[in-house]
């Protein structure tokens, strides 16, 4: 079994300066498989591809390629080449020494065998011959249509041309996994979608497995085999880009992947759902009895029936012509509004009426990731409880330094727009729509992320305030004996 | 007669009032101070080597020639100054490289930096009495130390520049293809630092070959540059043969530029400091 993973990832973390980058990370990546690493910006992809390649030593856990343990191996040790984002072409030299670099330390058995003291047989090995160096280089260069261009000099290749130069100068070595690190990311969308055509050719005829890092999910859907989403450092899920797209493991994945809608419902019972005030069925089953939960829909899995006959009744807010279908936003009415996209190839008009028709199997339906803050901490003063190093008035009279566990709802923290009128400050590291309302998530500088429900959508990577009024603030005594969850 | 001082009082406000700040104006005091302390001497410098008694002449290039002592003088420079600029890359080149790898390295660089504050002849007398007090003999020796201390910081800085400027990733790529450290340094970190050399380089050869007060003070008798010599020359009055081994020098300093230059495509300027 060992031979067939390729590389092993078994309980990866990484942390720069304390502050934890990759949290536990555990994956096994087939032998000639296409694995896509995807997710935002600062999510620990791309330092999980350098733990791989060896540029970085994980914090703790270990690497296994080929079945070896290579956490502490450099990366000249290792049988794999990395093609960086900025291409790292060596400006001093030109192409064909570019690509022949690694070749120039590579060693092969010279036919004949050498036996040591204990009896054990060696290969004798030897370094590779100009001839066969030229030869390998110009294979490479045929691989990626740079024929003519051994003696150009790199700086006055395209970002096009580089790209190819950087991906033949990693395959020549033939190495046992191709780590690229998004890759296309400095190309136009033209060359782009070319390249990666290249890509999955290359990868379906060398047989090399390839390591995929990129932020962009359409990219990441059209080339893997098997993606992973990442998100703060934490593997979401891991799946075939049909599993990823059709079943996301949590609203996350699915705002991620693709254009969703998402809402807040509850479980009603077994096999039904009660959302945006209607009930429906679905086909799941083994929630607790009224557990709140997310429910996804995605935008072509809803049906437009003209009229009103269908089980939701929405008026048409805005119908745009997108080519293939048409992207139609609605207002779910009776009851409170709810927002929800829809692609379809019926043609609406702004101000219709119309009906909504989903099927039981397109609702998926996830555990919410939290359903309260909750936050253990303890007592300032009477009156006064410690939040993340901010002092939030509260109406509660523990004596200073009792152990709490502190928890405020979701819409019940209140965001400001200057960091310095909210008690304590943080940075907005996801906002995701949920129908009528926004759901924020507000990182504190001591890392708690708060969940936020509110009416505005904050931007990505802004400071904020947070403040809570006193009385909507829980407290309860931290039980010693209760292992409370934090987080 | 009238009309005309009218006129002329009309001109002269119109001039005033025509005066425009413009960002050339900001350039005049430094011309000035070009044509007075850079080209003037230089004029005078011309008429000093090729006029005796009033005439064209190349006699002062002839006296220069024949005295076999100004010939030997200037190969002395050029090989003290050779050796120095070795010593200061052999020195100076792993400090750099070590220092471009710490993190707190321009703190460090800025410690290399610090002698520099002090007046050079504060310094150089300093050693010197540092020698007589260790009862060292000033000789080639000597003045090669003094040479070596006082301008490695020229060959620091911009080693330092260059080497901690190369991405990351060309040794990351080098390291990836199979380079373990030594030969990642050979094949590329070397390479890429090529122009922080060049211009170290610059900072150091040119200077050494022009001294004169360090080899006065650490030199002893027997070691005597070529920027002793056209000192001398000025003292004595000679001022004919000391404008042409001005002019030498000069020629020197402007080949060792051409060369630089040349084999640095222009990016010495870029990674001085």
């Amino acid at each position: 079994m060992a031979t067939d993973k390729i590389i092993e990832l078994k309980n990866i973390c990484k942390s720069y300066d304390e502050k934890p980058v990759v949290k536990n990370v555990s994956l096994a990546i087939k032998k000639g498989e296409f694995v896509t690493l995807l997710g935002p910006s600062g999510c620990g992809k791309t330092t999980t591809l350098r733990m791989i390649a060896g540029f970085e030593k994980p914090t703790s856990g270990s690497v296994f390629i080929s079945g070896k343990d290579m956490t502490t191996s450099p990366p000249y040790a290792r049988n794999v080449n990395t093609v960086f984002q900025n291409y790292a072409l060596f400006p001093h030299l030109n192409v064909y020494n570019n690509i022949a670099f690694g070749l120039k330390f590579k060693t092969v058995s010279d036919g004949t065998f050498f036996t040591d003291k204990n009896g054990v047989k060696y290969q004798n090995l030897r370094k590779l011959t100009k001839s066969e160096i030229s030869e390998k280089v110009k294979i490479a260069l045929k691989m990626v249509d740079l024929e003519e261009y051994e003696k150009r000099n790199v700086s006055s290749l395209s970002g096009g041309q580089k790209q190819r130069v950087a991906i033949a100068r990693s395959l020549v070595n033939e190495p046992d996994v191709l780590l690229l690190d998004e890759p296309l990311g400095a190309l136009d969308l033209k060359m782009r979608k070319d390249m990666q055509l290249e890509l999955m050719n290359m990868h379906k005829t060398l047989g090399i497995t390839f390591v995929y890092v990129t932020h962009d999910q359409e990219e990441a859907l059209t080339m893997s085999d098997t993606i992973v989403v990442m998100k703060d450092g934490v593997i979401q899920q891991i799946g075939s880009p049909q599993k990823v797209y059709d079943e996301p493991a949590n609203a996350f994945v699915a705002d991620f992947i693709g254009e969703s809608n998402i809402f807040s419902g509850i479980m009603i019972s077994d096999f039904k759902v009660e959302f945006c005030d209607h009930i429906f069925e679905c086909v799941d089953k083994g929630f607790k009895h009224r557990e709140p939960i997310d429910v996804i829909i995605r935008p072509e899995d809803v049906r437009i029936c003209k009229g009103d006959v269908g089980m939701l009744t929405a008026i048409v807010n805005s119908c745009v012509f997108k080519g293939d279908h048409f992207q139609i936003t609605v207002i779910i009415t009776g009851g409170e509004e709810y927002e929800m996209l829809i692609h379809d190839n019926i043609e609406c008009k702004a101000g219709e009426t119309v009906g909504l028709n989903i099927l039981p199997y397109d609702l998926h339906i996830m555990h919410k990731a939290r359903i309260i803050n909750e936050i253990k901490t303890e007592m300032w003063d009477e009156n006064i409880v410690e939040i993340s190093g901010g002092k939030f008035p509260c109406n509660c009279d523990f004596p200073s330094g009792t152990k709490v566990i502190v928890s405020i709802d979701f819409d019940d923290v209140i965001i400001h727009d200057d960091e310095n009128n909210g008690i304590i400050g943080g940075e907005v590291v996801n906002s995701i729509y949920k129908g009528n309302y926004y759901q924020c998530f507000i990182r504190t500088d001591d890392y708690y992320d708060f969940f936020v429900d509110t009416e505005d959508d904050w931007l990505k990577g802004d400071r904020v305030g947070i403040s809570v009024n006193p009385d909507k603030i829980m407290i309860r005594k931290l039980d010693e004996d209760i292992d409370g969850n934090t987080n | 007669m009238g009309t005309q001082i009218k006129n002329i009082g009309i001109k002269i406000s119109n001039k005033i009032k025509n005066f425009r700040i413009t960002r050339s104006v900001f350039a005049y005091p430094y011309v000035l101070f070009l044509m007075l302390f850079v080209i003037m001497p230089l004029i005078i410098l011309l008429i000093n080597a090729f006029m005796v008694n009033d005439e064209l002449s190349l006699k002062n290039f002839s006296d220069f020639m024949t005295d076999g002592s100004n010939v030997q003088t200037l190969t002395f420079s050029l090989l003290i100054g050779l050796i120095t600029t070795a010593l200061c890359i052999l020195i100076g080149y792993p400090i750099a490289y070590i220092l471009s790898k710490w993190s707190s390295g321009r703190v460090i660089v800025l410690l290399f930096i610090l002698p520099m504050w002090v007046n050079f002849l504060i310094r150089t007398l300093s050693t010197r009495f540092m020698f007589d007090a260790i009862g060292i003999k000033l000789g080639v020796e000597t003045l090669i130390f003094g040479l070596v201390y006082n301008y490695i910081p020229f060959m620091i800085l911009p080693l330092h520049t260059t080497l901690s400027n190369i991405d990351k990733s060309y040794t990351e790529a080098a390291s990836d293809l199979g380079a373990n450290h030594l030969s990642t340094f050979f094949k590329v970190t070397f390479p890429l630092s090529i122009p922080g050399i060049l211009s170290g380089v610059t900072m150091v050869f040119i200077p050494t070959i022009s001294t004169f007060a360090i080899s006065q003070f650490l030199g002893g008798t027997s070691s005597y540059l070529f920027g002793d010599s056209i000192e001398r020359k000025f003292m004595h009055q000679l001022y004919g043969v000391g404008s042409v081994m001005s002019i030498i020098m000069l020629a020197f300093v402007l080949i060792a530029n051409y060369f630089m230059r040349k084999s640095n495509k222009g990016e010495a300027s870029r990674n001085l400091w």
